[in-house]
């Protein structure tokens, strides 16, 4: 058994392709942890695979209440597999045999796709109301505050607080 | 530098320890990303960049983590 492993961890020390995933992956790894403590959103949901209840803290740095960070995890992992079912359903995750470590970190990295695409800071109108509707004469910001680099922004996942469980403590 | 390489580069870096090389690479690795479109890897990057950043700032809170 120990021989095994041993071989199959050879195997992913020499592929070269394994090595650079599991560089990027561990990138991820500390950006969700160094978001999750500053009461950051992740940039990813299925980033939560990193961290624990514990690491979500307010924006201070100071640690959530314990039943606030559960909380906060399980929506973020009810997210990730949301998030996952639709990549997988779409054929964006591909596994491999004999990779089966970190199998879900893979699930992430394919989701680095090429995406070239143009979020605004700010959304102008709504087409549901007329053009002369007060909502549609002044922009709105449609997220909350921006926390990506502006011109090259993956929407970075937010939270919605108007579908958030009420808090409970268990 | 491709964007291979700088990521290999990076990484080399980042376990040396050395945060000021992984400051400068991590600001051409994120304008590279950005000029090919991987956005989700700029932003990678560029919480990379600011994490590396806090490193080189608080260096007694780097020794402290670090500590066995």
């Amino acid at each position: 058994m120990n021989d095994q492993r041993a071989a199959f961890f050879q195997e992913c020390d020499a592929n070269r392709e394994h090595q650079r995933l599991a560089g990027i992956a561990s990138w991820a790894a500390f950006s969700a942890r160094w978001r999750a403590r500053q009461g950051l959103p992740l940039l990813n949901a299925l980033d939560v695979q990193y961290l624990t209840p514990a690491d979500f803290c307010r924006g201070n740095g100071r640690p959530l209440p314990p039943a606030e960070q559960r909380r906060r995890f399980r929506e973020y992992v009810q997210a990730a597999i949301e998030q996952a079912a639709v990549l997988e359903a779409r054929g964006g995750v591909r596994r491999r045999a004999g990779l089966l470590s970190g199998d879900l970190a893979f699930v992430r990295l394919h989701g680095l796709a090429y995406r070239v695409e143009f979020q605004r800071d700010f959304l102008y109108g709504r087409p549901d109301l007329p053009p002369y509707d007060p909502a549609n004469l002044s922009p709105r910001r449609p997220y909350g505050i921006p926390v990506c680099s502006p011109g090259a922004v993956p929407q970075a996942y937010w939270l919605d607080p108007d579908h958030a469980p009420p808090d409970e403590d268990w | 530098m491709d964007v291979d390489e700088l990521i290999d580069t990076i990484n080399v870096s980042l376990e040396a320890g050395d945060w000021g090389t992984v400051v400068l690479l991590t600001g051409t690795l994120y304008a590279a990303a950005v000029a090919i479109g991987e956005t989700d890897l700029a932003e990678l990057v560029k919480d990379l960049q600011c994490i590396a950043q806090d490193a080189l700032v608080h260096p007694g809170e780097v020794a402290r983590v670090l500590q066995p």
